[in-house]
């Protein structure tokens, strides 16, 4: 009898429905898929070893390419990190600051994943549509610290920059329209038929096997575990906000779908709240030896422009020991790990980023798929090899 | 329009019919024979359009060429190490000819005893779509509900086989 | 008054041309068949001219309906409003280089997108632009226009074959299965308003409309032609056969150049020649009110092509199986029935 042999297919690394340079190599028989190995490292950078040379401030900037599309929150949390080693806390003002920031980053983030998932499918308008709203937030970005998407806007210690004047406003102007708009991407897609059967029952993860797997973030919580970083270990001010977890009943893509649109919604929240409670204050913890001096003061005051010179040369030399920080990505779990050794180049860090560990369960979902859901399967995970590959 | 461009149709209609017919046979690689076989009965249909008979016409073209065709490309395609054998003639011309010779003579014997009658005038006997659907289903309708039985047989023992095969080469999930 | 005649009563300005030229013929000596010829060269003429400029002006539409659907602009460098883009685009694909790829059958490779294009256009010559303007008033207008459409499909099978790439087999392969499928409904869609009208000759649909729209007689079937008339022109919701690129290969991936501009072009004819079945059997072909019929004729066919490219801009891609499922399982079982009722109705 015929025996059909089974062909290999390179999905990538160049690839139009790129989420990186990403290659899956895809064993298929006939039309359904029998294995499914994923090829990363194409955009490995040596992030970590990087880091073994360069001071704790010098990092924050290569932060920013880890998951460049939630670059606030790389920074908010490698800062976390090292406060934490060094024992510090930022002030009231500049944690609200940061989580105002990080959540914008959030909608922001949620809102290129929704759209590059609709273009995968073929739904090319709600590119542009989110890419619209995402606009408005860079502008608030801009405003905030110059820059549109590396944002390098956070400090060990606080922030460097305060809110300027405006921002506030804008801010709130940004949030009375984004609802809508919301509401907007759920009509065209929530009930769209074709969206529902493309997505329904597509790439099912169970919750056992998320937890075994170390799935976090939205993927986590659409298998229907209630797990979000910013609830248990509540770090920042994230609990004095109101905010809900939204969770998943059924592991597959729609929920992990849903998951992303009411952590939209929540993430508005988020911000209404901060900028409603946001306290007057000092952005930047009161600590010679870590905070970078004023720079208007510089010309009347020599002291702080040597101080500048030790900081930037030298820097901080937190005490020996070991710390792992987790904070919650907008793709889940985004931890560092940081060894010190007493000097002032951490002696080993270590990057757990999201993606990387989702994506360990491609594998097994992809198993018996059919080839076009493995480009939904991939799009619901909202994989970024910046993340992957560091 | 009776005269020249009849003379012209049929003539490049024929030419057509019996390049491609020549083609479809002597063709090594199958699915060239395939695409061949499309314009054989373009050809054919055309050739129906020039004797006032559109109807027929019109279906050789939607079931022979457009489904067909397809089905026979699709079987091509689809079978592994078909698509690219190619097809060796026989070397036994010899009795080829011969074998040839001998049907062209049956033929041509036929064909000459009979009388021919001449093409119709248009509009003189034709038999209307109307008429056609009333016989299928009125004189006709055992013949017709029969063929569709064994359409119905083909199709279902189709897909009993295909489905039979495919549970033999099951996917490992 | 000629030009009156020429919008307000079309067909026997067509009748009084062709008496002019005659009686010249005559005058000069020239047989009657040479004219003839000479007429059937002019109608064809007019005919392609009408179809280049026509989808040139589609692909410029798609652009813009594109860009205004997704909150931008679209096209606007190129002439005001980016009216010349179709001629940037032709000039560019004009310079491409012809590739002479590796172990392509060449026959096959160049035939597929004429054919392709053939077929599309071998639509046109049964449907009424206008009281009098066919250029075949065939009796079996609408199955001619079913015939030449599934011709055109098999072209674009043979061209993913033909292009030595697996995955463009593939994709050439989805694509004939699918159109085959869809054709089923599309035309027992198309019987039901043949039921109606009484005749399968598009000219006596149009003209059987004079008092009702077939939309409003026919509703589902209107429906149902216009779903299974995407999948026919490999369209919007179902274009999984050029999209399959965002995976592996469609079987458009090996052309370029003009043999890409054909295929192209031949997507836009058949779009074009879909909306003018549709107008013609549903939408009442060129009736209307006031306006000359070849003016309601373009304004129908052009709100329906506007009514595609909607479509596809608004809704994502469906998937190979759940497409055949709802062909089979939805789309054929419903235009059964609407057959069923209609020639229910029409014996009661």
């Amino acid at each position: 009898m015929q025996t059909t042999h089974e062909m290999v297919v390179n999905l990538g690394p160049q690839h139009p429905s790129t989420h990186g340079v990403m290659k899956l190599e895809v064993v298929m028989d006939g039309e359904y898929i029998v294995d499914c190995k994923p090829v990363i490292g194409q955009l490995h950078r040596g992030m970590e070893k990087m880091a073994e040379g360069m001071l704790y401030g010098q990092f924050i900037p290569i932060t920013d390419r880890l998951d460049y599309l939630s670059p606030a929150c790389n920074n908010l949390s490698y800062c976390l990190a090292v406060e934490k080693l060094l024992g510090i806390e930022a002030p009231e003002r500049g944690k609200y600051i940061r989580v105002i920031i990080a959540e914008m980053q959030r909608i922001a983030n949620h809102l290129v994943a929704l759209g590059s998932w609709g273009l995968d499918l073929g739904a090319w308008t709600i590119l542009l549509y989110t890419f619209r709203d995402r606009e408005m937030l860079l502008d608030l970005f801009e405003m905030f610290c110059g820059q549109r998407m590396t944002l390098n806007c956070f400090r060990v210690g606080g922030t460097t920059y305060d809110l300027p004047d405006g921002f506030v406003e804008k801010a709130r102007e940004f949030l009375e329209v984004i609802p809508s708009r919301i509401n907007d991407y759920e009509a065209l897609l929530t009930k769209n038929p074709i969206w529902m059967t493309r997505l329904r029952d597509v790439g099912v993860v169970s919750a056992e096997d998320a937890l075994a797997y170390g799935l976090t973030g939205p993927n986590l919580r659409a298998s229907g575990v209630k797990w979000d970083l910013r609830k248990v270990y509540p770090y920042e001010v994230y609990d004095r906000m109101q905010f809900d977890v939204p969770v998943g009943s059924r592991g597959d893509c729609l929920d992990r779908y849903y998951v992303r649109i009411q952590e939209m919604r929540q993430s508005c929240r988020i911000v209404q709240q901060a900028l409603d409670q946001l306290p007057p204050g000092d952005i930047m913890v009161d600590m010679p030896t870590i905070a970078l001096p004023n720079k208007e003061e510089f010309p009347n005051n020599f002291p702080e422009v040597v101080r500048h010179f030790h900081l930037l040369v030298q820097g901080y030399a937190p005490p020996e020991g070991e710390v792992y920080l987790g904070y919650e990505n907008p793709k889940g779990e985004l931890g560092f790990y940081l060894v010190s050794d007493g000097s002032g180049y951490p002696y080993r860090l270590k990057i757990r980023s999201p993606s990387f560990i989702n994506m360990q369960i491609f594998p097994k979902i992809m198993r018996g798929a059919m080839l076009a859901d493995v480009i939904a399967i991939l799009a619901s995970f909202d994989p970024v090899l910046g993340e992957i590959d560091r | 329009m009776d005269g020249l461009f009849y003379q012209i149709s049929f003539w490049v209609l024929a030419v057509i019919t019996v390049l491609s017919a020549l083609m479809v046979t002597t063709m090594q690689n199958l699915t060239r024979g395939v695409i061949f076989l499309v314009f054989f009965f373009l050809g054919i249909g055309g050739l129906y359009f020039l004797m006032q008979a559109e109807f027929l016409a019109l279906v050789q073209v939607v079931v022979y060429a457009g489904a067909v065709a397809v089905l026979f490309a699709f079987v091509i395609m689809l079978t592994p190490r078909v698509a690219e054998r190619e097809i060796k003639q026989s070397l036994n011309l010899g009795a080829g000819f011969i074998l040839a010779a001998l049907f062209l003579a049956l033929v041509l014997s036929l064909l000459l005893g009979q009388p021919w009658p001449e093409l119709a005038a248009p509009g003189a006997g034709t038999i209307t779509l109307g008429q056609l659907g009333q016989a299928l289903l009125g004189e006709y309708l055992l013949p017709f509900e029969l063929v569709s039985v064994v359409l119905l047989v083909a199709l279902v023992g189709a897909v009993v086989i295909a489905g039979r095969n495919a549970g033999r080469g099951e996917r490992k999930s | 008054m000629w030009l009156y005649q020429f919008f307000y009563q079309p067909g026997e300005w067509a009748r009084g041309i062709y008496q002019v030229m005659e009686n010249w013929a005559v005058r000069i000596g020239m047989g009657i068949q040479w004219i003839q010829l000479i007429d059937m060269i002019i109608v064809a003429i007019i005919l392609i001219a009408f179809i280049f400029l026509d989808v040139m002006f589609l692909t410029w539409l798609e652009r813009k309906v594109a860009g205004h659907i997704q909150v931008r602009h679209g096209p606007m460098r190129t002439g005001p409003h980016g009216i010349i883009q179709p001629v940037a685009d032709a000039i560019k694909l004009l310079f491409k280089e012809p590739m002479a790829l590796p172990g392509v059958d060449n026959l096959i490779y160049l035939i597929s997108p004429l054919m392709m294009f053939v077929g599309a256009m071998l639509i046109y010559i049964v449907i009424p632009f206008s009281p009098g303007w066919v250029v075949a008033p065939m009796d079996y207008g609408l199955l001619f226009a079913f015939a030449a459409s599934g011709l055109s499909s098999f072209f674009v099978m043979a061209g993913g074959w033909s292009s030595n790439n697996k995955w463009s087999l593939l994709g050439g392969m989805r694509a004939a299965a699918m159109t085959l499928s869809y054709e089923v409904p599309l035309i027992l869609a198309a019987i039901g308003v043949a039921l109606v009208s009484g005749g399968l000759s598009l000219v006596g649909i149009v003209e059987s409309q004079a008092g009702m729209w077939n939309i409003i007689r026919q509703p589902l079937a209107a429906v149902l032609f216009l779903v299974a008339s995407l999948a026919e022109m490999n369209r919007g919701p179902f274009d999984l056969a050029e999209a399959e690129q965002e995976l592996v290969a469609g079987y458009l991936t090996e052309y370029s150049g003009m043999r890409f501009a054909m295929y192209y072009l031949g997507e836009y004819t058949h779009l074009l020649a879909g909306a003018a079945l549709f107008t013609t059997l549903f939408l009442g072909g060129w009736q209307g009110p006031l306006l000359p019929p070849i003016l309601w004729f373009l304004i129908k066919i052009h709100v329906m092509v506007f009514v595609y490219m909607w479509i596809r801009w608004t809704y994502p891609r469906i998937r190979i199986d759940h497409l055949m499922a709802f062909n089979w399982k939805f789309v054929l079982p419903l235009a059964l029935i609407n057959l069923g009722v209609t020639g229910l109705v029409l014996v009661l």
